[in-house]
């Protein structure tokens, strides 16, 4: 199982009401070959670049739909998989997943994986992010 | 009174003052800050409705949806990265 990394700053962020997480905000994964820092407050494509957006990768990644809960104290995020498939051509290379707000006004950013090594996606081919729906993408308590 | 006590009755009334100077000039701020939630309230309560909305046309079972076109998509060869 790839390691949830989370930005440290996405904990002040829910306090101070960034991110509206159940289902108000959309939720992006991105893909790049740059490697994250957990100092680092906002994505964006200058400090990480990610593939062109071309042969089935848009700009900004992919649409991830969150779904919240709480029970005796205890929230949970799960988010829903998503699958890039390279369509026309090759996709990549990316090594992190990164998971930002799209709609807070920084695209602030959440958290990251590590695939462990650069991958590029010949054409067909499928990279699925899979998040886990039963202990959630993360949890608050 | 003791000489001690009247030292600290004098700090303490001065910062009391101090205080009510500060909270003289915010509150004007504060109300103009309340205004303008006041405002961003109906718009967030839209937004809200819209979810609710999208929430509802996706179902319960969408995260299903999802997880089996990625469980499929891994069993046609596909790579995968499983986040924990």
């Amino acid at each position: 199982m790839a390691a949830y990394n989370k930005f440290q700053d996405f904990v002040e962020q829910v306090l101070k009401a960034i991110h509206d997480l159940d289902g108000t905000h959309t939720l992006k994964v991105a893909l790049t070959n740059t490697a994250p820092t957990a100092g680092q407050t906002n994505w964006n494509t200058t400090d990480h670049p990610a593939p062109a957006a071309a042969n089935g990768y848009s700009a900004g990644g992919a649409t991830t739909t969150p779904t919240l809960s709480e029970s005796s104290g205890t929230a949970k995020l799960v988010l829903s998989d998503v699958v890039f498939t390279a369509s026309g051509g090759q996709l990549g290379p990316f090594r992190y997943i990164v998971v930002y707000n799209d709609t807070s006004p920084g695209d602030n950013a959440i958290a990251w994986y590590d695939y462990g090594s650069s991958l590029t996606l010949n054409d067909t081919e499928t990279f699925t992010v899979d998040f886990d729906a039963t202990n959630g993408f993360f949890t608050l308590a | 009174m003791t000489d001690t006590k009247a030292i600290l009755q004098k700090t303490y009334d001065t910062l009391c003052v101090r205080k009510t100077e500060i909270d003289a000039k915010a509150a004007p701020l504060a109300a103009k800050r309340e205004k303008l939630w006041e405002k961003i309230h109906p718009v967030k309560a839209e937004i809200d409705k819209l979810a609710a909305e999208e929430k509802a046309i996706k179902g319960d079972d969408y995260h299903v949806l999802c997880q089996e076109i990625g469980q499929l998509a891994v069993k046609l060869g596909g790579k995968k990265l499983s986040g924990n």
